[in-house]
């Protein structure tokens, strides 16, 4: 019974493939965020810099309204291609992300087809390439796969303006959605938290006795020893009468001091009054007193109502037989039975 | 073809924030569990105070009570070319759902309505990021397309 | 705005246990329509999921639900039918109850984004 505890680290594991990695490791740059330093010269580096202080300039990446422009462009003229395309009319946008499987197909069926391109071919074998051997990676161990070193979402946005950055400078870098191409993003994990062994033992100790009171209930009628209820003692039988027959005398008792009071006590406090009129304020009073304590009598009968449903769980045989009896004066015809029971 | 070399940066840019819209999401997500379990403490308190079966589904209009309007919705708007939702306060033909559980409630069960209150602003916020996330696969998935149109060409 | 103000906002429904559904309700984004048709659905643990993806089914038809809440941990019973939905409204959006913390992995929509880098994602 382990308990899933709430995220805690909201960072997207980024696990790279191979190729992006051969890259990383040719990278010759000192400003390194420190989880690139680690895959870079493995994942037990430890790093000296406090590489915490680096410069992690603005975190989003606004598309500007000529992307937008540019975005729209494509899309129309993906749209015009597909016309004239009939097999690739089949996939409708909306459903490109849904089935990405069947897309794949579908590209690689159209790849075939005009397979003279040498660009082409050379970049589909390295992403084969780089699946098989995730594959490989894969196979061999699952739990090897989630221990290596990861990269977060701003170690990608270092790795974007340093690409950036050489470009501008005229060398020729691959583009990082290339790089990025076949990696494995991980969600952050939830926490199991284990339950508290303390916690756990008096849970076992609490549901043992539980259950042996019960059974002792459910195993009251038949067994010879505990065969006598404490239900049909006299003294708990007079007992409730007792606590029934309070309720009841406070309740009138109460009702009679509030008539006293409108009969008697105003007529001292004020002076003599008309008999009338002195019954009438008395009469009143009772009212609001009874009123007010029948709500609280009602109130505790209702109490002793529910206690032997909530007790008597395993329906011991008197409650089973109080049912019967019941039954059986509403049967008009066993007469006999219905005198022996008045 | 000139347009090749920015749509490769397109395609990067819109991964970054691909990514970025993951984050958030999660975060958000974070948020409204914070406020739905501070709301069921409240909840709870105020079950503990008026009993049991008081604050259930049993007291919460069924197919048979009379019919009555959301106080909250949402409705879409157009906002720097992205569809958004927003709340919005519907007063027509309302009614009040405190009332469901009785005329004079617990404090408690007045604060776990505002918690629960601004955790709807939260979840319209969350969703919009999904909506801006499922416009982004799209974006990805035409630009992946065209970068290949013109690979081929 | 001003023609904006004349459009009926849209609905927010909730699929959810006892505790999402009282407090959102709560929230005031509860409604029942003309046709007696309420915009959300309790489950408890006797709830067949049959049940469930039917009511599901039935939101997603009506056009006047822009959002659709549902527990996450419910939301893992009717994965199939979610992880069917792919138009953009209404939109599904699958919240933590209290006893069951978010689980970033499970998301439908996050396993998606997911796929786009690594289509491998998609078939596990």
């Amino acid at each position: 019974m382990d308990l899933k505890g709430s995220l805690v680290d909201t960072n997207v594991r980024i696990y790279p493939t191979n190729g992006f990695l051969e890259y990383i490791k040719k990278i010759k740059d000192d400003k390194v965020p420190e989880n690139i330093l680690k895959l870079k010269n493995g994942s037990d580096y430890e790093t000296k810099c406090n590489v915490k202080d680096f410069d992690y300039f603005a975190k989003t990446v606004n598309l500007t309204n000529e992307d937008i422009e540019l975005l729209r462009t494509i899309k129309k003229t993906i749209s015009r291609d597909s016309a004239v395309k009939v097999n690739k009319t089949e996939i409708e946008p909306e459903f490109v992300e849904h089935d990405k499987i069947k897309t794949n197909k579908t590209k690689t069926i159209s790849k075939n087809v005009t397979d003279n391109d040498e660009k082409l071919t050379d970049k589909k074998e390295s992403i084969e390439n780089s699946k098989s051997s995730n594959n490989t990676i894969g196979n061999d161990s699952e739990a090897d796969k989630n221990k290596g070193t990861y990269l977060t979402t701003s170690d990608v946005y270092w790795l974007y303006q340093h690409l950036q950055q050489r470009r501008t400078n005229g060398e020729t870098v691959p583009y990082l959605h290339e790089l990025l191409e076949g990696a494995r993003i991980e969600m952050p994990g939830n926490k199991v938290l284990k339950r508290n062994p303390v916690l756990e033992a008096r849970c076992v100790k609490l549901r043992a006795q539980q259950e042996a009171r019960e059974y002792r209930k459910m195993t009251k009628g038949v067994d010879n020893v505990r065969m006598r209820f404490p239900e049909d003692s006299i003294s708990y039988q007079l007992k409730q009468v007792n606590r029934q027959l309070i309720a009841i005398g406070q309740f009138i008792i109460s009702i009679f001091a509030g008539f006293l009071f409108g009969f008697k006590g105003v007529e001292w406090m004020i002076g003599s009054l008309d008999f009338g009129f002195r019954l009438l304020l008395g009469v009143m009073c009772a009212l609001v007193i009874a009123l007010a304590e029948i709500y609280f009598l009602a109130k505790k009968l209702n109490e002793e109502l529910n206690i032997p449903e909530t007790v008597q769980l395993g329906g011991p045989p008197k409650f089973v037989d109080a049912k019967k009896n019941e039954y059986l004066v509403k049967e008009p015809k066993k007469s006999t039975d219905k005198e022996h029971q008045e | 073809m000139s347009n090749i070399e920015p749509a490769h940066d397109l395609l990067d840019k819109v991964i970054l924030r691909q990514l970025d819209l993951l984050e958030q999401k999660i975060k958000c997500e974070l948020n409204i569990e914070s406020n739905v379990n501070n709301g069921s403490i409240h909840l709870a308190k105020s079950r503990y105070i008026m009993g049991q079966s008081s604050v259930s589904t049993t007291k919460l209009p069924t197919e048979s009570s009379p019919d009555f309007s959301a106080s909250i919705m949402c409705k879409t708007i157009e906002e720097d070319g992205m569809t958004k939702l927003k709340l919005y306060q519907n007063k027509e033909n309302t009614i009040v759902p405190l009332h469901w559980f009785g005329v004079l409630v617990p404090q408690n069960l007045h604060m776990a309505q505002k918690i629960f209150q601004t955790t709807l602003s939260y979840v319209v916020e969350c969703s919009n990021i999904q909506l801006q996330l499922k416009e982004n696969m799209k974006n990805i998935n035409a630009l992946r397309k065209y970068l290949n149109i013109i690979s081929k060409s | 705005m001003a023609l904006h103000a004349a459009v009926k906002g849209k609905l927010i429904s909730v699929i959810g246990d006892e505790d999402t559904c009282v407090g959102f309700l709560l929230g005031g984004i509860g409604e029942i329509n003309k046709n007696r048709h309420p915009n959300f659905m309790v489950v408890d643990k006797n709830t067949p999921v049959s049940e469930i993806e039917e009511c599901f089914k039935r939101f997603v038809k009506r056009d006047d639900i822009d959002i659709i809440l549902i527990n996450q941990n419910i939301a893992e019973l009717i994965r199939h039918v979610i992880d069917a939905h792919s138009a953009p409204v209404p939109s599904v959006l699958e919240i933590p109850s209290k006893d069951h913390p978010y689980d970033a992995s499970k998301d439908s929509i996050l396993r998606r984004a997911k796929g786009m880098f690594n289509p491998d994602d998609l078939v596990r």
